[in-house]
């Protein structure tokens, strides 16, 4: 076992949250930082220099954790057996330098200022009786108006393409009306708009809604960042989910906080390590953490301030491992809130159009050359008579379409059989001509969706696995029958000539990839009594320890949570630098 | 784990044939360089790169069977005959060299080509009561067993050889002759029996999706039915599951349904997708470094382009930005 010399913080992953948190921390202050990142190292050039094989990226998963050495474990309910997540299905948690914002989408939003409110606006507005007994929703512990600063920041440290529909105050046309309000425009105007997209805008505004691009965080043109990287715009190449950008792009921490982060020489990631626990003393704080290297060897490296910024599951993870001395059932967990409120996203396609002559080249482009509407996201819209609350961002197909992982299931509803004769020359003629509307919806919280650790699967280093208990509920199955029919509204305004509709949601299944975004876990609140952290992610029990990322959210909206994962590292971060180190303890 | 560093052999030149129907968007896009610009700098990197990420692809298209043996070779192919079916003028599976694409997954990876957690307990399935299920497995209701996902034991090598095995047990049972020996008709009608039974435990737990009324525009209307009902009778179903025994029919048929489309589609340099006829089929211009805004509105004249024939990236071309590309990587290393 090696004891390395102490630093002043350390964190467990070095993916988005620990370079921002290095690019904030360091470059004013003489602080020392250590990432331990389970992946390899990879840069922009020349990783990513060649990379357009869709059966590595898309099927082989080449990007991703590699589940064969840890996985998670799953469970529809509490009476059911879990099973290990054996092979990617619903969700794709990356590893290597810069984590998975290296392979994400890149859609970046803000938070409606209503999502912060979720329980007391609904409660106001439609009534206590409203919110079932099970469910566990809360409100956060901060508003937009207290973020609006850091989405600001995020938006130029990425150099965000898009276009405002609330500057100051004044509803601006092409935006988003619904959004809060910002202080300044996007630092880029948005991509080039794709042709489905076009036709989505066109008809979506023919029914009176408010179409607008959607915000990317991507380059629609070159950009010097804040940070002097000076990075080119997208070639709209359509290898982008799942891949790195040859040209950066596409931001990640390699293309912006990663750079000035490492010129501080106080920057250290040690790739191929993986983080076994957090180590604390007698009195309850931690002293550090435990991890193996690339060979197998143990190591203890001692830090003043530990924090989880691994992806949401394995940050849940880390803390309930880290049990024993001062917290018997883990870090964070000594009034039994750790896996509390684990949501996820409401993300389909309900309705599907055919075009007999029309192709769309949908294998152009990236997964934010389209437009939404926020009409039916939240609470934009009147739930008094419904059967549900919440609801979704309604968006066309995107671009980066590639055979090999959209030819499963494209034809479904259009073709009898999914092979053969006439599968064959269907898919020859229509590839490029089917297009779906799809939700992407918020998830609720309720007491039978959980995390905790598996008692049965270990991983390769003989811990256990987190098992996830998580299935849809009425009020999803309400909002989604709601949503289809919005989608199917807006798809025959754009005048296909067949279209398939599927209205009904049917049960969660983990075999079918629906979105990277498994969210809560260690919640923040305002109190020790309902929450892991405080609005920091400083954890009640533990103050030297935080958690960054979407583990986070109460409960979540209905957009990507990129964008507020973005905004919260970069307040933590200044609250750690000008605060936490002046006078360690809590940050209230 | 894969740790040699492979490099593609790519055109020797970026002013080759590349180019032709390159992007229009000078200044931004590697692929707008020119051959001049693009002369002056290859010399320092003719080939692309692959970065040690696992897994990499084959240094050449594999030509000769490693795994199957002649003879499950063919009834593979009598299968895949089926399932996209073609001639020489219209390639299908066959001719697309799906079985070798198949054959190389199964020879190059040991077990899986995906990241796969293969430890158990596993899951073994119950009817009625989860006390009918052996010691040591973790009982699930069959019909709950499809949200989890992939949970066999066997591997996929396994699975193609007891799976081939059983389609000509059950081509036998059925018209007492061997798969590949049976008409179209004959063999089209196992396969639906064996995709049926793949729906069969998802028609038991789903809600069937119902189409929303009020078409008026014309438009055909269907709704989504993988939960519904299928053609095959359960009796059918249930004969078929017993001569298949170990190995589950429709799992099998759904493997070899995903890699033929994997065959079809993925780079040549992994054995099918001959000729990019696969790309060909659906008109995907494949490996390609840039489209303009123009082009994703209007459409493009690019063809389809194996990795092979990408031009290397080049960021040394004016502008290309080897500065801002390539980070620092001092005090990022192996721990
Ligand atoms: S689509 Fe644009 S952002 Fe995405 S990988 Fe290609 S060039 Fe990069």
């Amino acid at each position: 076992m090696r004891r390395h010399d102490p630093v002043d913080i350390v964190t467990i992953g070095g993916g988005m949250s620990a370079s921002i948190l290095a690019s904030q921390i360091l470059p004013p202050t003489s602080l020392q930082m250590v990432s331990l990142e389970q992946g390899p190292a990879q840069w922009t050039y020349p990783d990513f220099a060649h990379n357009h094989d869709s059966l590595r990226f898309q099927n082989r998963f080449a990007m991703m954790q590699d589940i064969s050495r840890t996985t998670w474990t799953w469970r529809p309910d509490e009476r059911s057996p879990s099973l290990p997540y054996r092979q990617f299905g619903s969700f794709h948690p990356g590893q290597g330098l810069g984590g998975s914002m290296v392979h994400w989408t890149a859609l970046t939003w803000r938070f409606l200022p209503d999502d912060f409110r979720y329980r007391s606006l609904n409660e106001e507005k439609y009534g206590r009786d409203r919110i079932p007994a099970e469910m566990t929703t809360q409100d956060w512990p901060i508003g937009y108006d207290d973020l609006e600063p850091y989405y600001d920041q995020l938006e130029y440290d990425m150099g965000v393409s898009g276009r405002a529909g609330n500057l100051g105050g004044q509803i601006l046309p092409g935006g988003n009306p619904f959004e809060g309000e910002r202080q300044r425009p996007y630092p880029n105007p948005p991509l080039a708009r794709s042709k489905f997209g076009q036709l989505f805008e066109d008809a979506s505004a023919g029914l009176d809604l408010h179409p607008f691009p959607t915000p990317a965080g991507i380059l629609s043109q070159g950009y010097t960042d804040p940070y002097g990287n000076t990075r080119a715009g997208c070639l709209y190449c359509g290898f982008c989910t799942r891949y790195g950008c040859e040209v950066g792009a596409k931001t990640s921490p390699l293309t912006t906080w990663l750079p000035p982060a490492l010129d501080t020489g106080r920057y250290e990631v040690r790739t191929g390590c993986r983080v076994l626990r957090i180590e604390t003393a007698d009195d309850g704080r931690a002293t550090g953490v435990r991890y193996v290297d690339s060979r197998g060897e143990e190591h203890v490296q001692p830090a003043e301030v530990v924090v989880c910024s691994a992806f949401t599951l394995e940050n849940v993870r880390m803390l309930l491992l880290s049990r024993g001395g001062a917290h018997p059932d883990g870090i964070g967990n000594d009034r039994g809130q750790v896996g509390r409120n684990y949501t996820y996203q409401l993300e389909q396609s309900p309705a599907k159009g055919l075009w007999e002559d029309e192709s769309f080249n949908f294998f152009m482009g990236n997964g934010c050359t389209n437009s939404q509407i926020y009409d039916y996201n939240g609470d934009n819209f009147d739930h008094s008579d419904l059967d549900f609350l919440g609801g979704a961002a309604i968006a066309a197909a995107a671009g980066q379409r590639e055979p090999i992982s959209s030819s499963n299931t494209l034809l479904d509803g259009f073709a009898d059989r999914q092979w053969g004769a006439e599968w064959k020359s269907m898919l020859g003629r229509y590839w490029d001509q089917v297009g779906t509307v799809n939700v992407q919806g918020d998830s609720p919280a309720y007491a039978g969706n959980f995390l905790d650790l598996d008692p049965t699967y270990r991983d390769e280093w003989g811990l256990p696995m987190l098992r996830i208990t998580f299935d849809w509920r009425e009020n999803e199955r309400n909002m989604h029958r709601f949503l289809a029919a919005r989608c199917e509204e807006i798809l025959r305004a754009m005048n296909p000539d067949r279209v398939t509709v599927e209205a009904e949601l049917g049960p969660y299944r983990i075999d079918q990839y629906q979105s990277t975004h498994p969210t809560g876990g260690a919640i923040m609140g305002r109190d020790p009594g309902d929450s892991v952290t405080n609005s920091y992610g400083q954890v009640w029990d533990t103050p030297n320890v935080f958690v960054t990322g979407a583990a986070l959210y109460p409960q979540n909206p209905g957009a990507n949570p990129t964008g507020t994962v973005g905004a919260l590292a970069l307040r933590t971060a200044e609250a750690i630098r000008d605060r936490y180190f002046a006078r360690p303890g809590e940050l209230l | 784990m894969v740790t040699r560093r492979s490099v593609l052999k790519s055109l020797s030149m970026i002013g080759g044939a590349g180019l032709v129907g390159g992007a229009t968007l000078a200044g931004c896009t590697p692929d707008a360089t020119g051959p001049a610009g693009a002369a002056g700098t290859a010399t320092t990197d003719e080939r692309v790169h692959q970065p040690e990420r696992s897994p990499l692809p084959p240094d050449e298209a594999p030509d000769s069977l490693r795994f199957f043996t002649e003879q499950e070779a063919r009834l593979l192919e009598a299968m895949l005959a089926r399932l996209v079916p073609g001639d020489d003028r219209d390639p299908g599976a066959v001719q697309m060299g799906v079985a070798t694409y198949i054959d190389g997954k199964l020879a190059d990876h040991d077990p899986y080509a995906e990241p796969t957690y293969t430890h158990g307990p596993f899951a073994s399935t119950y009817e009625e009561a989860p006390s009918e299920v052996e010691e040591g497995a973790v009982p699930i209701a069959e019909r709950q067993l499809y949200r989890y996902g992939h949970q066999g034991r066997r591997p996929p090598q396994e699975t193609y050889r007891l799976g081939l095995g059983a389609l000509d047990r059950y081509a036998q049972t059925r018209y007492g002759r061997f798969f590949a020996d049976l008409g179209p008709e004959r063999q089209d009608e196992i396969l639906v029996v064996l995709d049926d039974h793949g729906q069969r435990s998802e028609a038991a737990d789903q809600v069937t999706g119902s189409a929303a009324e009020g078409s008026d525009d014309g438009a055909e209307t269907s709704t989504s039915d993988d939960g519904a009902e299928t053609s095959t009778s359960d009796d059918v179903l249930d004969q078929a599951e017993e001569v298949f025994g170990e190995v589950d029919p429709g799992g099998f048929f759904s493997m070899v349904r995903t890699d033929t489309i994997e065959g079809m589609f993925a780079d040549p340099a992994y054995g099918g997708n001959k000729d990019l006829a696969g790309w060909r089929l659906v008109g995907w211009p494949a490996a390609q470094r840039s489209y303009s805004p123009e082009e994703m509105l209007r459409g493009t004249d690019k063809q389809p382009r194996s990795m092979h024939g990408l031009p290397v990236m080049n960021p040394d071309r004016p502008g290309g930005g080897r500065g801002a590309l390539e980070r620092p990587h001092d005090h990022v290393g192996k721990g």
